[in-house]
């Protein structure tokens, strides 16, 4: 009893503590200059009715009240606007670095600003509504490992925003962005990075180990180091053909360029 | 002291472990992309780490043990501390096997690096092949002495030019006086490899002063002598043996075939046709050309000949003897009356020349009648011993000195020597203006020092010449058309060098004909006693330092340290070393390019380019001008050479490109200099030239060099040009402002410098020999010096220094 009381506790804990950083950041964009940059946040005129009570005096056609003194109200129609489905990778190569957290971060971020806005929401592939449960799962880190097995379906009226390191087998990764670009209203694709990812700064003999295979490989780093770079740019150009920008963004893991303004960029792209 | 340093080896090792402790471990997100790198395996990188801590060890190792001054001791000889010159045996007894069965040419190898191991490292000494001749060997860069490892480095059993003559006393002592002119009045260690075989004169052995290293060989088998005779029988040759000697009969035909025709019978019956010859092969291993012999098989022309004199003579008796001896010569003595016959040798006075004969060979008795020119007559006088006298008497053929006594300068303005006495003064001769073949000799017999010399030396000599007097063609052309087609086996592969001298027994063809070499000596008789002889060796020992032997071992480790961290520090680092290096031979190239360019265009007489060669390394130790080795001028790469030589027969071709090139290069400062090979006017080059040149410079053509230019003083102090033939008494120049620009001598400037491989000049100059020589040479350094420093001598501050050298 008194473990799971403690796991609550703990869990409790690390939700407050990720609840209060993406409130941080979110309330950075939501207040004072970001506020405008919510998107789809226009009413469009539907009709005008007799006036009911409970309308509001500001909804009331003054122009017509003047022309055939009869109160009637404006009726608004409110935009359709689009969802966010946010797909995070919970493969084990994201433990690397800061990969994760950042990740998880964003779609914290994401989630947050949505229901701010009144947008839907989904946490790929289930969860959607509860921001509490959203959290949790964030904070948990209880995300599926292999994103691109698991079954869910993409909304129409929805972005899908997938955060990922995209090391993952081609044959794999770009039949489903395919999909996703077919049925989601829109499709975009976060790579996270680690610095040493794309840097990789080792000189000394090293011995590699593959995060989710267990497999090792030692390797001499600085005979390698530019043919690795190439690899790198490759594989970033492969991704870039498939996911034309302004759909496609590097996020490095970054202590310094601040999250909030890669997500300025973000939003003012979209 | 040096040795505790070792304590330092530990260093690399503590390196390695240290770098064993920093291996590390990384668990990578992007491990996706390292997938295809998977071949760079640790066992790999380790190896590597291995063999750089091995180098690093080695480099450190090598490092201590040279610092520390490591030797060995070893015996040596002490008389050869002042230098050494080892005689080396190549003649005909090294074809034989040894008593313990092995080839002499083996053991005298050995024996050859035995004694080069006794020698001090640091004595220069000299080594000479010795057979019939003395040649001595030049190291890579054309130096004669060496130290003994120079030597060791540079010597293999293959570069031996084992010859299939006799060694002689005449060519050791030529040897000892070469050997003793490098050395001066030096006590110097001598000694001599060889079987000693019996044709050597003891005596002079003793005052020679060898020590004497016999290679003892073995006895030789008696052998069945046989005669044998050829008659003609319809369309076949039928070979006619005495007694049939057991040896195998193998037909060699010019084609190379050899035809086996198993063992001589008394009679064999052989199809005639041309250029066949019999060999009567004997397998006796103690000597692999003992009882070889070698017949012409009897097919070819007969010459009817006449031989003319006014008056019978001693002289012409022995000619006509000799003439008599050739087996292919039909020979009619005729005294007075007119010269009846199609070829006609004419012997001593006669003042008509002789008409109606295709063939006429003038033998001239000085004092007498004669039909020429003569300018003037040499006498040898008994007092006179100088060597470089008796040169001037000597005539050189391969079967030894012919010297005369008296002979005849005649004037060469229609006649073109074909042979010249060792100073350069013309000892055969041909008339151009004559149509017929008309040879003039300007010596007759009666002159020849002793019967033995005609035997010996003259007759073989005369049989060569009389061969090319029918044949059709000159003596010039002869001497580059020496081909072998049948070289007789031996113990080892014959050298070319020695082929190319006709020192291996065997068939040689050449453009007119066949000539068979097949040396009679006999090696049969008893060799020396050498019992006589005091060994004048003694041994001492001798610290050899090792540490030069270190060098290259370390500079290897520092290169292979270089490369391993370059390797592993990744290509881009390997290419910027690369570069490095490249850039540092650039650098080192650049400095070579400070020395002064000699170059000479395409389609230069490969001789004429050797000669070139040569003469830049004299014009290098005459004076201060630092040469480069001349190279082949490329048309877009002119501006690099400060002098181009052009020496050809063939005309002068310039593409209109090349001509405008030319002009810039010229214009600029160049200097372009044409000898002619030919040493003749008005040649086909010369004219080619001259249209080049008028082309090029349109309004400007040769003119003579006036004897005030500046050329002839701009190094020595010269009155008159030179060269191998003095065809023109002039130098013909092409002016650019006052400048020499394009220089043409038709005198052949370099042909009179051309030294053949054994170090002696290989043309003959003529007519004043020596003299001639020396000017030459000057006259080219003048224009060497003249391609750098242009007027200079001009300068009115040489002008006393000038005037009072003249005055001398």
């Amino acid at each position: 009893m008194s473990k799971i009381s403690s796991h609550i506790e703990l869990r409790e804990e690390r939700l407050l503590e990720f609840a209060k950083s993406v409130e941080l950041v979110a309330s950075k964009l939501l207040e004072g200059e970001h506020s405008s940059l919510r998107p789809g946040g226009g009413v469009e005129y539907h009709s005008t009715r007799p006036y009911q009570e409970g309308d509001e005096p500001r909804a009331i056609d003054w122009k017509r009240l003047a022309a055939s003194d009869k109160v009637y109200s404006r009726v608004f129609r409110r935009e359709k606007k689009a969802g966010w489905s946010i797909v995070v990778d919970g493969s084990k190569s994201m433990d690397y670095g800061g990969k994760s957290d950042w990740a998880r971060l964003w779609a914290g971020c994401l989630i947050f600003l949505a229901k701010a806005w009144g947008d839907q929401w989904l946490l790929w592939p289930s969860l959607e509504g509860d921001l509490y449960e959203a959290f949790a799962a964030l904070s948990d880190k209880s995300l599926p490992e292999d994103i691109l097995g698991t079954e869910g379906e993409f909304r129409r009226d929805h972005r899908l925003i997938l955060l990922t390191d995209s090391f993952i087998e081609e044959d794999r990764l770009f039949p489903w962005i395919e999909r996703a670009e077919s049925e989601a209203f829109q499709f975009c694709l976060l790579q996270i990075l680690d610095l040493k990812e794309r840097s990789f700064p080792f000189t000394d003999l090293t011995e590699f180990q593959d995060l989710e295979s267990s497999r090792k490989i030692s390797l001499q780093p600085s005979s390698i180091k530019s043919e690795y770079h190439r690899v790198f740019d490759e594989w970033t150009d492969a991704l870039r053909s498939r996911v034309p920008e302004p759909h496609l963004f590097f996020q490095f893991v970054s202590q310094v360029e601040p999250i909030e303004n890669q997500l300025m960029r973000f939003f003012e792209s979209l | 002291m040096f040795l505790w340093a070792a304590v330092g080896l530990s260093i690399p090792i503590l390196i390695a472990l240290w770098n064993r402790r920093r291996h590390k471990k990384e668990a990578f997100g992007a491990y996706f992309l390292l997938r295809r790198f998977s071949r760079q395996s640790k066992r790999k990188i380790r190896l590597l780490e291995l063999i750089k801590l091995l180098n690093r060890l080695a480099l450190l190792a090598l490092l201590i043990v040279s610092f520390a001054q490591p030797f060995v001791t070893r015996n040596i000889l002490s008389e050869a501390g002042e230098g050494f010159v080892l005689f080396v045996d190549v003649g005909r007894d090294l074809q034989r096997l040894t008593v313990a069965g092995e080839p002499a040419t083996q053991v005298v190898w050995r024996e050859l690096q035995r004694v080069l191991d006794q020698m001090p490292s640091q004595s220069q000494g000299v080594v000479a092949w010795v057979s019939n001749r003395c040649e001595l060997v030049r190291l890579p860069g054309g130096a004669l002495t060496g130290r003994p490892r120079d030597f060791r480095a540079n010597l293999s059993l293959e570069a031996i030019p084992f010859s299939g003559r006799q060694l002689r006393t005449e060519a050791l002592q030529q040897c000892h006086l070469r050997a003793q002119s490098l050395f001066g009045e030096r006590e110097i260690y001598q000694t001599l490899l060889s079987p000693l075989s019996s044709s050597l004169s003891e005596d002079a052995l003793k005052r020679m002063g060898f020590d004497l290293r016999q290679i003892e060989v073995r006895e030789l088998p008696e052998l069945q002598a046989f005669r044998l005779s050829q008659e003609r029988v319809g369309d076949s040759v039928e070979l006619v043996v005495d007694t049939p000697p057991e040896r195998d009969l193998v037909l060699i035909s010019s084609s190379r075939r050899l035809t086996e025709l198993g063992r001589v019978q008394r009679r064999t019956s052989i199809p005639t046709g041309s250029d066949l010859w019999a060999w009567f092969r004997a397998q006796i291993p103690e000597d692999a050309w003992w009882g070889q012999r070698i017949e012409p098989i009897d097919s070819e022309t007969r010459y009817e000949l006449s031989l003319w004199a006014e008056n019978q003579s001693q002289g012409l008796q022995s000619l006509f003897s000799a003439l008599r001896n050739h087996p292919r010569l039909e020979v009619q003595l005729q005294i007075g009356s007119q010269p009846e016959a199609d070829s006609v040798i004419v012997y001593g006075s006669r003042a008509e020349p002789v008409t109606g004969a295709s063939r006429v060979w003038y033998f001239l008795s000085p004092g007498e009648r004669h039909p020429f020119s003569e300018r003037d007559q040499k006498q040898w006088s008994v007092s006179a011993v100088s060597e470089d006298l008796r040169r001037s008497f000597t005539i050189e053929s391969p079967e030894g000195n012919i010297f005369v006594r008296r002979y005849l300068l005649l004037s060469l303005d229609r006649l073109e020597s074909l042979e010249s006495f060792q100073d350069g003064a013309p000892s055969l001769m041909r008339d151009l203006s004559a149509d017929e073949r008309r040879w003039i000799t300007p010596f007759d017999l009666e002159d020849l020092t002793t019967d033995l010399t005609l035997e010996a030396a003259f007759i073989p000599y005369l049989y060569r010449k009389l061969e090319d007097w029918f044949g059709e063609r000159s003596l010039g052309e002869e001497e580059e058309s020496w081909e072998n087609i049948f070289a007789l086996p031996g113990r080892v592969a014959p050298h070319p060098s020695v082929l190319d001298s006709k020192d291996w027994p065997g068939i040689y063809r050449s453009q007119g004909g066949y000539y068979q070499l097949v040396f009679a000596d006999d090696p049969s008789e008893s060799f020396l006693e050498i019992s006589s002889f005091e060994r004048r060796e003694r041994e001492r020992q001798e610290q050899v330092p090792l540490r030069a032997e270190f060098f290259p071992w370390i500079i290897f480790c520092v290169f292979l340290e270089l490369a391993l961290c370059a390797g592993m520090a990744g290509m881009r680092s390997f290419f910027f070393l690369a570069f490095f290096l490249m850039s540092f031979g650039e650098q080192e190239l650049y400095g070579q390019t400070r020395q002064i360019q000699v170059g000479y265009l395409s389609g230069m007489e490969s001789n004429r380019v050797r000669a070139l060669s040569q003469l830049v390394e004299k014009t290098r130790s005459l004076s201060n001008l630092d040469l480069s080795p001349p190279q082949q001028v490329q048309m877009d790469e002119l501006w690099r050479f400060s002098i181009i030589f052009s020496s050809s027969t063939e005309p002068l071709s310039l593409s209109s490109r090349d001509q405008a090139r030319l002009r810039e290069y010229l214009e600029r400062g160049g200097l372009l200099v044409f000898d002619d090979p030919l040493a003749q006017v008005n040649t086909q080059f010369f004219l080619s030239v001259r249209d080049g040149m008028e082309e090029i410079f349109p309004g400007r053509s040769f003119q003579n060099l006036s004897r005030d230019h500046v050329i002839y003083r701009t190094y020595y102090l010269l009155r008159e040009v030179s060269g191998r033939r003095l065809a023109s008494p002039h130098l013909q120049v092409i002016h650019l402002d006052d400048r020499a620009v394009v220089i043409f001598s038709s005198n052949d400037l370099l042909g009179a410098q051309l030294r053949s491989s054994a170090g002696d000049f290989a043309l003959a100059v003529s007519p004043y020999g020596p003299v001639q020589r020396t000017l030459s040479l000057r006259l080219l350094v003048n224009l060497m010096m003249y391609s750098v420093t242009g007027d200079y001598k001009d300068d009115a501050i040489h002008l006393p220094h000038i005037l009072q050298r003249r005055m001398r």
